[in-house]
């Protein structure tokens, strides 16, 4: 039977749609490890379903300044995939990836716009593609949108897409940090219920 | 000083006795603060989209323009408010990303503000200050003691209204 109302998603549920992002986030690590040459570690996941008003204190507030990167997802699994960066991840990434020795958010050069989109189309298509092999799932990524703002102004697009038809949403959140350092980006998958239905019917989870 | 509430997304606060409302990080939001300066009696909404669809249960009212805006004017006259005096101050409605994520959100800023205007429109109530569209995100603070209102952003600064 499918579930009409996410806080219906039992434990075992929750710990199915939890390991699909652990492996998700593990093979979007590896890639990023290799991309920057560095060391990558992520934490366990968390699934949560939220009230929409609720989505940014678990973010850090609000307020934060963060680099996103957004895209829609379509197909089997539709939603939307977000890569959020603290400022000195990106920072790191950047200097990593363009072997610059600086690197600023206020007012970011075009080559620097397209270095963070590519990081973010790398990860996400990375996260995703991991997805649709284990559920046997056709998937399809939008071209990335970059953005850098607070975080609850950058949210309210996702939030607002999703919270169309319902008054919760539900994320999936995993944190990836690089060499131990207090760096750290999240990578969040947001489904539509629809598609929660239909994952949760491929690994064999239906109640 | 003054006791301050945070107005999430879908969320609205009639506040008095000079309260201070915040709205933080408004995207393509548009945060409503509607003012009854003899009264001193203030309404802050943080409202997301523009139209509430048509579903067969009941949502939040809170968070479309076209049922958010009604709902206020309806609360603020029945504390006596007048809509004579009443002014709107408006905020938010940015385009935070370019518009492949899907034709329908990339101007969904835009959408929510004309949703705002032609709902204030309805009952005659005048904008009188307004820091909307552009592409950045915004944080609002509306006080009701004096009604001014102050917004804040990363990359432009504090602005009063």
């Amino acid at each position: 039977m499918p579930i009409y109302n996410l806080h219906q998603l039992n434990e075992l549920q929750k710990d199915a749609l939890r390991e699909t992002g652990n492996i998700g986030a593990g093979n979007a690590a590896t890639a990023l490890a290799e991309l920057l040459n560095s060391h990558i570690q992520n934490s366990i996941p968390q699934v949560r379903v939220l009230k929409i008003q609720e989505v940014f204190d678990v973010l850090g507030g609000p307020d934060t300044v963060v680099v996103a990167v957004l895209t829609s997802i379509a197909g089997d699994l539709d939603g939307m995939a977000v890569l959020i960066m603290g400022t000195e991840f990106a920072e790191f990434a950047l200097k990593a990836m363009l072997k610059t020795q600086k690197a600023s958010f206020d007012n970011m050069s075009e080559i620097e716009v397209s270095a963070i989109s590519e990081l973010g189309n790398i990860l996400l298509a990375t996260y995703i593609s991991a997805i649709s092999n284990l559920a046997d799932m056709k998937i399809i990524l939008s071209a990335p949108s970059v953005g850098i703002d607070m975080i609850g102004a950058i949210m309210n697009l996702p939030v607002m897409i999703m919270g169309q038809t319902s008054d919760d949403i539900i994320y999936i959140e995993d944190n990836i940090s690089i060499d131990d350092k207090d760096m750290v980006a999240n990578i969040l998958l947001i489904p539509s219920i629809e598609s929660v239905n239909r994952l949760l019917e491929k690994l064999g989870l239906t109640q | 000083m003054s006791e301050s509430f945070n107005i999430g997304m879908a969320e609205m606060r009639i506040l008095r006795n000079g309260e201070v409302g915040v709205i933080f990080a408004l995207g393509s939001c548009v945060g409503v603060c509607l003012y009854d300066p003899l009264l001193k009696i203030g309404a802050i909404a943080h409202i997301v989209l523009p139209e509430s669809p048509d579903l067969a249960y009941e949502q939040n009212k809170y968070k479309f323009a076209d049922t958010c805006i009604p709902e206020m004017v309806k609360q603020m006259t029945s504390l006596g408010c007048s809509l004579k005096r009443t002014w709107a101050k408006i905020a938010g409605g940015a385009q935070m990303f370019n518009s492949n994520l899907g034709s329908a959100f990339g101007d969904i800023g835009r959408r929510n503000i004309e949703a705002v205007k032609s709902a204030l429109g309805e009952y005659n109530i005048p904008i009188i200050g307004e820091d909307t569209g552009q592409k950045h995100g915004r944080t609002m603070y509306f006080y009701s003691g004096n009604g001014e209102v102050q917004v804040k952003s990363f990359s432009k600064g504090c602005l009063t209204l």
